[in-house]
């Protein structure tokens, strides 16, 4: 079984490794011998396809980890952690909300106005920043049951995945690519779960522009609300 | 215990307080727990005063309830779950460390290192990782599986149960000011059944640890003259 770092970025190969925060702390964790790093680099396509695409190239019994490539990984005990939190929970991610309601927008956000839910239907803790210039957003307790959970972080096993028939949906790119897989992944009747994992994310997220607001038209033509 | 108890991050710094919170990587990293409720910090600033005498008194002033970690003021938290973890360690075993030994032998040196000449132990018998380096994010040294029963720990970070150190007897041995106090307790908890173990917290720690020095070398002689060996 191998714990698989699953990312895509703008950057070249070796730009990837020297210059992206995950490149970087990937490093850290090269001690366990369970991990396996796999980047999609220069990558102009959709998140959806090139996670699709590392998922039919794994091993049966690999463990996925989905991964955005701004994100600097503090904890070093990633990969137990990642094999212990699926312990609980079919897919997991480090921050998530515990309800899911009509045209949520995000995660977090109830509306494409983006009214930010209430606290207590939030979970888990994320670093936010560059350097000295952080912010620690503490959601909500972590390892507790989510319906949506963020996309800079998510992890299953491949078998999970497979038996579920479940899949990220091409048609979107970037934008609810992880609110649409969330949500089929409950469809199927899996556990989602946020899981105390330590990350630093150095980009806030993108919403509202042009090709965000394409996305949520397209998510809400697909489920409806 | 109460689920509410106060885990208290005990430790001395020769800085005055304004410079321990902007200076030092403790100091600074804190600001990543100030999430967590049960967060108190205990520190003597500006200190001259061995380890041992700091972390009694302050585990005197502790609640009998609360949870002490003692650390080092030169270690960066970049577990922002460190409380929690603390918690959990300390439900499977009665002290926590974050690198270990799962032996001690005669003449041991430090949680390491076999003698006085700082020969290695081997991997085998080593536990735990920590991050090495001046910034957080330091290089990860591996040591071996971590959450398993030690022998001795590295004082850089110990984690107990007030409650449990007081039943049991367990304190600092002040004749040791900086070094060997850590070997010391450990040995001390474990003559009186206390279970060590190392449990996956990540820090990165800007010091390497002072060896082989002449202050090292009366501390290891008053611990060998202590224990006989």
């Amino acid at each position: 079984m191998k714990v698989v770092i699953a990312c895509a970025t703008r950057e070249s190969a070796g730009e990837f490794q020297s210059r992206t925060a995950l490149g970087t702390s990937l490093v850290r964790l090269a001690y366990d011998g369970r991990m396996e790093v796999r980047v999609a680099p220069a990558n102009t396509r959709g998140l959806s396809e090139v996670y699709n695409n590392f998922l039919d190239n794994m091993d049966a019994d690999d463990i996925a980890v989905f991964v955005h490539d701004d994100v600097w990984i503090d904890d070093y005990f990633l990969i137990q952690r990642v094999v212990e939190g699926l312990g609980q929970f079919d897919v997991i991610g480090v921050v998530g909300n515990r309800r899911r309601i009509p045209k949520q927008a995000s995660w977090g956000y109830l509306n494409e106005d983006f009214l930010w839910d209430d606290a207590p239907h939030l979970s888990g803790t994320i670093i936010h920043g560059t350097g000295e210039e952080i912010s620690v957003n503490h959601y909500g307790v972590s390892g507790v049951a989510c319906e949506i959970l963020d996309g800079v972080f998510l992890a299953a096993k491949k078998s999970t995945l497979t038996k579920a028939g479940l899949k990220f949906d091409p048609r979107f790119t970037f934008d609810l690519y992880d609110v649409d897989f969330c949500r089929s992944a409950r469809e199927r009747g899996l556990k989602l779960g946020t899981w105390p994992i330590c990350l630093t994310h150095r980009s806030p997220g993108a919403f509202g522009g042009g090709a965000w607001r394409a996305a949520y038209q397209a998510y809400l033509a697909k489920w409806g609300s | 215990m109460a689920a509410d108890s106060k885990v208290v991050i005990v430790s001395a710094t020769r800085k005055s307080a304004a410079d321990f919170q902007s200076k030092t990587a403790l100091g600074v990293s804190l600001a990543r727990l100030a999430h967590d409720a049960r967060l108190q910090v205990l520190v003597a600033m500006s200190n001259a005063r061995g380890l041992p005498q700091v972390y009694n008194d302050i585990m005197d002033q502790c609640d009998n309830d609360s949870i002490i970690v003692f650390m080092h003021d030169d270690v960066w938290i970049e577990d922002y779950y460190m409380l929690q973890r603390v918690v959990d360690g300390l439900q499977h075993f009665d002290v926590i460390g974050l690198v270990g030994n799962r032996r001690r032998v005669q003449d041991q040196a430090a949680w390491c290192f076999l003698n006085a000449d700082l020969q290695w132990d081997d991997y085998g018998h080593l536990s735990g990782a920590i991050g090495h380096g001046a910034n957080p994010g330091g290089e990860v040294h591996y040591y071996g599986e971590a959450g398993v029963a030690c022998e001795l720990l590295d004082g850089v970070f110990l984690a107990a149960r007030k409650s449990t150190l007081v039943d049991n007897a367990v304190s600092f041995d002040p004749r040791f000011d900086f070094h060997f106090y850590d070997l010391d307790f450990c040995r001390t908890a474990r003559l009186r059944g206390l279970t060590l173990g190392t449990w996956r917290i990540c820090v990165t720690h800007q010091g390497a640890g002072i060896f082989g020095t002449p202050d090292w070398r009366r501390s290891y002689a008053a611990y060998l003259e202590k224990w006989g060996e």
